[in-house]
């Protein structure tokens, strides 16, 4: 191989690599959960306006729904929810009482998957936090304050696309080294 | 200019072996033998089918002990296959995969299914869950299984994970009168954790999690 065979072997090797660099990017994955209000596992003394998800892409307006759960499981409140841009939200039940409490979420990602979870708070607000701790509602104690989002598998291997581009630029190396031998 | 030629040609096939940008995930679309199901005679292979073509990562077979099984996996577009080194013996088998779409995005997954006929299912045993959905699994020992929950729910689905095993188990939900059922295979004993996605007729959803424990 004369040394300019090499020389531009090695420049589409790494033109090959840069655009598998590129292309081979792990694209979208389903939309995930960002942040809430309430946020997990927290405990609410002040009703907020709503309960909202803020998910990292835009949702498609698409059956997306809210449930808020008691904690014996029983719904108390539930409505089909438009998305504003990433952020899904359901307006604060009135004379919600204390307790413990799951928000669930189904959304329907930007690549057309539905994605569900759920995030758990208790709600406690000022002068009836002593009845909270009193009420007769054992299960609550065991409530796991837990997130139960989908979990999201990692993306793919960048490396993979990486090493294909390598492996094609030796390959055209070789053959570059090969019709010069022929053409010699 | 003949080399210039050949390296166009070449930069040009280049850029179609590149992925195309792909926007949907690789689901599964169905498997033989389907999960859950209760087949007369052992496969001489399991197939799983995808939405998409997918690139195998991993693939595995386990016996009714959770122990693996050599086996191969070999994909052919969006179809992965996996063949067993010696014939599947009667009991509980499961295969578990994990595949990579075309977008990057790796997926996996599992079935159990029984070959043979199905052993009893021993003793019902009530799940503890939270937030606390009334939850009855009707056996203690691994096979075909069927949770029932005391919440009207018409779809949604429950998914099973276990420590010793990649991927997951997951049962389709449906109305059962006043409550609501799901029924699958659930393959070996041990402490298994349960995560029930309850939908009603309105669409209110209620996510529900529990353990529930089986003996051999």
């Amino acid at each position: 191989m004369s040394s300019r065979t090499i020389k531009r072997g090695l420049a589409i090797l790494a033109i090959s690599t840069t655009v598998w660099a590129f292309s081979a990017t792990s694209a979208s994955a389903h939309s995930k959960l960002e942040s809430s209000n309430p946020v997990d596992g927290s405990v609410v003394t002040e009703a907020p306006a709503s309960i909202s998800f803020t998910f990292d892409e835009d949702l498609l307006a698409d059956a997306d729904s809210i449930s808020l759960n008691a904690a014996d499981g029983t719904n108390v409140a539930n409505a089909k929810v438009q998305p504003a841009g990433k952020t899904v939200e359901l307006p604060w039940p009135a004379d919600l009482p204390a307790g413990n409490y799951q928000a669930a979420y189904r959304v329907v990602s930007a690549d057309g998957h539905p994605v569900t979870g759920a995030i758990s708070f208790a709600y406690a607000p000022a002068g009836v936090t002593a009845s909270v701790a009193a009420s007769a509602q054992p299960s609550a104690s065991v409530i796991a304050i837990s997130n139960t989002t989908e979990p999201e598998s990692t993306g793919g291997n960048p490396w993979l696309g990486l090493g294909i581009g390598v492996l094609i630029g030796l390959v055209l190396v070789v053959l570059f080294a090969a019709m010069r031998r022929k053409r010699a | 200019m003949r080399k210039a030629l050949v390296a166009a040609v070449l930069g040009s096939l280049l850029l179609l072996v590149s992925p195309a940008p792909a926007y949907a995930h690789a689901d599964l679309v169905r498997s033989t033998p389907s999960n859950g199901s209760v087949v007369a005679k052992a496969p001489s292979s399991i197939r799983f089918t995808f939405s998409e073509a997918v690139t195998l990562d991993d693939s595995s077979i386990l016996d009714s002990a959770g122990v693996v099984e050599p086996s191969r996996g070999a994909i052919n577009g969006a179809v992965l296959t996996l063949t067993p080194a010696s014939a599947l013996r009667s009991g509980i088998s499961t295969a578990t995969f994990t595949v990579t779409s075309d977008d990057g995005h790796q997926i996996d997954g599992a079935i159990s299914f029984v070959i043979g006929k199905p052993s009893t299912a021993g003793t019902p045993q009530s799940v503890v869950t939270s937030p606390s959905v009334a939850t009855r699994l009707s056996g203690s020992h691994p096979g075909v299984l069927t949770a029932t929950f005391a919440n009207k729910a018409t779809s949604g689905e429950v998914v099973w994970t276990s420590p010793s095993m990649t991927g997951s188990l997951t049962w389709p939900v449906h109305a059962k009168g006043k409550s609501s059922q799901a029924t699958g295979v659930l393959p070996f004993a041990g402490a298994w954790t349960m995560k029930a996605t309850l939908i009603n007729a309105k669409g209110a959803l209620v996510i529900t999690s529990g353990t529930a424990t089986l003996t051999p």
